[in-house]
């Protein structure tokens, strides 16, 4: 009875290490994603065109979590996207449509925001505004855009039906990479 | 001499000059065009590369900036349709770390894979071949950033393939074109190295046979034939003027001819007036010789006759006293004989015995002194030897001896004379010499003067010693100047004087010393003798 509970203590301690190594492991795989992301937030703004009028700065609307791409792209106060600059926006409330299809260039919805969101929600965002989620639900649901992880890299994948109904452009360098959902 | 370089034949410096000119300008022609050629395909497959490479980095900025390989590698599939790209590398600078990593990449068929080149990538990115490929290394930038690199190995194969044919062919044009140059130059060497092959063989011919009727051809080459009509020029003058010369030659000989006959007398002629000269300067020394010997007795006839004048006055006057006496003797002797000899008759005759002796002992002293002066003038008789002598001392001497006769006037006597002056000569023969002179000085210059100078002036010149005699007396009469010198030669003739002294001065200086003794005529007052004698003692 002892020598199992011997046992134990002495793999207990092993397995407490690894768990904490996995753990930190895992949380720092998940904060380089979460900067890919981020990345390909700022990155993907290069290659599209809004439809006037168009904003002083390019808008890029986060829900106020502040745990996502959000929180490296707000640290960057100085990025710009092709000319103008971009500014970090943060709401608050999914609710307000309205002043997210004024204020916002492109609105990114990570996967806590995106279990509170429905088809209505994303059909009332505006045509002129991207909509940027994390999961292919995301697009079957009627989003433009889902950066999702594929390994250890993040992919591009585009809503064809909504690109088509979209006023956004998005230049053919950027499509030539993306893949598009449904097939 | 004049010295002459290789010769060689208008041929063969025809020709090599035309192909030299024609391969050097070949060689720099072909040279030129191939480098040029070289360094444009060169430079075209090397933009060609780069262009690829700029069109690849523009086109990999989005595969690069979200991270997809995969499109990226399929679209730089697309590059098999270029030949000469082999090997493609995409490299990437990490967003976050800032490190170059590789991409992806692409590798033509059958061709192998390369190894990362990641530590070839830094600016300038200069296109860099290395045997038979070349490196091109372009950023890819996206609004102003670097974010990857796209590196591009080329195939320079083909390039060095256009090369080699290129060279082949502008070497087997080249060649033909030195064939071709060749063959025409040895048509251009025949058409003028054959006429004037034949003109030369026409001028040996003339040369050999000296027949200058031969007239060189019409040649179709335009110098050429100005050559052979100038030849034909040359000819025809050198037969006139070998014709001309024949006949000169005839007149020459002729005239030669004319002129041996001419020499022929004039030499007869001048050898009969040769052997007159010879006969006529045989008689003259004939003659010559009969004058010396005439002269040789007038000399003597005159000696004697001065040595019977001077000796005759004393000879007479003895004779003249011994007659008397004997005629007193006479007397007294018939006076004694007949014993009417009286006391007063015998002293008057003892009276006139002493001064009638006296009288002819004088005479007969007078005329040993005579004889015994004219002893002295032959010095043959000296037989003193050479010695160093110092001239200013024996001067010195000379007057110290003659003090009292130069003190019985105011005369004076100076002397230029080195003290320190030794010469190798007899010191009895010039002491004579100058006493002599010095006497003559006395007696005769100065018997007018109570203060006459004497200067005597010794000098070394040539290894001469010259002394210069000069007195400011009376000097010699004009009549017997040319005679000074001469035997019997007296203006006190019967005064005590017998014309020996300068006789026996210039046999002294002539014959003892060796030296020879001049009167200067040109001195107008006194006399100037110049005496010169070696001073070693030769000749």
């Amino acid at each position: 009875m002892m020598k199992a509970i011997n046992l134990f203590l002495n793999n207990a301690l092993f397995i407490a290490m690894f768990c904490s190594l996995f753990l930190i492991s895992k949380s720092t795989y998940a904060e380089n994603i979460t900067k890919v992301r981020s990345a390909f937030i700022f990155k993907i703004s290069k290659f599209m065109t809004f439809p006037p009028p168009t904003l002083n700065n390019m808008k890029l609307c986060f829900f106020n979590e502040k745990k996502g791409p959000e929180k490296f792209l707000f640290s960057k106060k100085s990025l710009k996207s092709q000319t103008p600059p971009i500014s970090i926006v943060f709401f608050d409330d999914i609710e307000k449509i309205m002043e997210l299809n004024h204020s916002c260039n492109i609105i990114y919805l990570n996967e806590n925001i995106q279990s509170k969101i429905d088809k209505q929600w994303i059909n009332k965002i505006s045509s002129k505004v991207v909509v940027i989620g994390e999961t292919l639900e995301f697009l079957d649901l009627g989003g433009l855009v889902a950066l999702i992880q594929k390994g250890n890299k993040v992919r591009i994948f585009i809503n064809k039906a909504k690109l088509s109904q979209s006023q956004v452009k998005i230049e053919s360098r950027l499509l030539a990479l993306v893949k598009f959902h449904p097939q | 001499m004049p010295r002459y370089g290789q010769t060689i034949s208008i041929k063969k410096a025809l020709i090599r000059t035309v192909i030299l000119i024609t391969a050097f300008c070949l060689f720099l022609s072909v040279s030129v065009s191939t480098y040029l050629d070289i360094a444009k395909q060169r430079t075209i497959t090397i933009n060609k590369l780069t262009t690829y490479a700029d069109i690849i980095a523009f086109n990999a900025q989005v595969s690069l900036l979200f991270d997809d390989e995969n499109t990226e590698n399929k679209r730089l599939i697309a590059f098999r349709a270029v030949k000469e790209i082999k090997n493609i590398h995409i490299y990437k600078i990490d967003d976050f770390t800032n490190e170059t990593s590789f991409f992806t990449s692409y590798n033509a068929p059958n061709t192998p894979p390369i190894p990362v080149k990641i530590n070839k990538i830094k600016a300038p990115f200069t296109p860099e071949s290395i045997g038979n490929h070349i490196d091109v290394i372009r950023p890819i930038m996206f609004e102003g950033i670097i974010q990857g690199y796209v590196y591009i190995r080329g195939d320079l194969s083909a390039l060095n393939a256009y090369i080699k044919d290129k060279l082949i062919i502008d070497i087997s044009v080249a060649f033909s074109v030195l064939i071709v140059v060749f063959i025409l130059s040895l048509r251009i060497q025949r058409q003028l190295s054959n006429p004037i092959e034949r003109l030369s063989t026409l001028v040996q011919g003339v040369s050999k046979n000296k027949n200058y009727d031969i007239r060189a051809p019409h040649v179709n080459v335009l110098e050429l034939n100005q050559l052979s009509h100038s030849l034909n020029v040359l000819f025809s003058r050198t037969q006139a003027q070998l014709e001309r010369q024949k006949k000169d030659e005839q007149e020459i000989r002729l005239l030669n001819q004319n002129l041996e006959e001419k020499v022929n007398l004039r030499t007869i002629a001048l050898k009969e007036a040769n052997q007159e000269l010879l006969n006529t300067l045989e008689r003259m020394h004939q003659y010559q010789n009969q004058i010396v010997e005439n002269e040789k007795m007038a000399s003597l006839g005159q000696m004697v006759a001065g040595v019977a004048h001077e000796v005759n006055t004393p000879i007479g006057l003895g004779v003249t006293g011994s007659t008397l006496l004997k005629d007193k003797l006479t007397e007294i002797k018939s006076a004694f004989d007949n014993k009417t000899l009286t006391s007063k008759q015998l002293s008057r005759f003892i009276d006139d015995g002493i001064e009638n002796l006296e009288l002819v002992y004088r005479s007969l002293n007078r005329a040993a002194e005579l004889i015994s002066s004219f002893k002295q003038v032959d010095v043959n008789q000296d037989t003193e030897s050479y010695l160093m002598i110092n001239i200013n001392d024996l001067i010195n001497e000379v007057l110290l001896s003659m003090k009292k006769d130069i003190n019985l006037n105011q005369h004076q006597i100076i002397i230029e004379c080195p003290e320190s002056l030794y010469i190798q000569s007899k010191a009895e023969p010039l002491r004579q010499i100058l006493e002599n002179l010095i006497e003559n000085s006395l007696i005769h210059a100065f018997d007018e003067i109570t203060s006459g100078i004497i200067t005597i002036k010794v000098v070394i010149d040539e290894g001469q010693c010259q002394i210069n005699y000069t007195d400011n007396g009376k000097g010699v009469p004009r009549n017997i100047r040319n005679r000074i010198f001469d035997p019997f030669v007296t203006t006190r003739r019967g005064e005590g004087g017998s014309g020996l002294g300068m006789h026996l001065v210039y046999n002294l200086v002539t014959q003892a010393i060796k030296g020879r003794i001049t009167l200067n005529n040109t001195s107008s007052t006194g006399v100037n003798f110049i005496i010169t004698f070696p001073i070693d003692g030769r000749i």
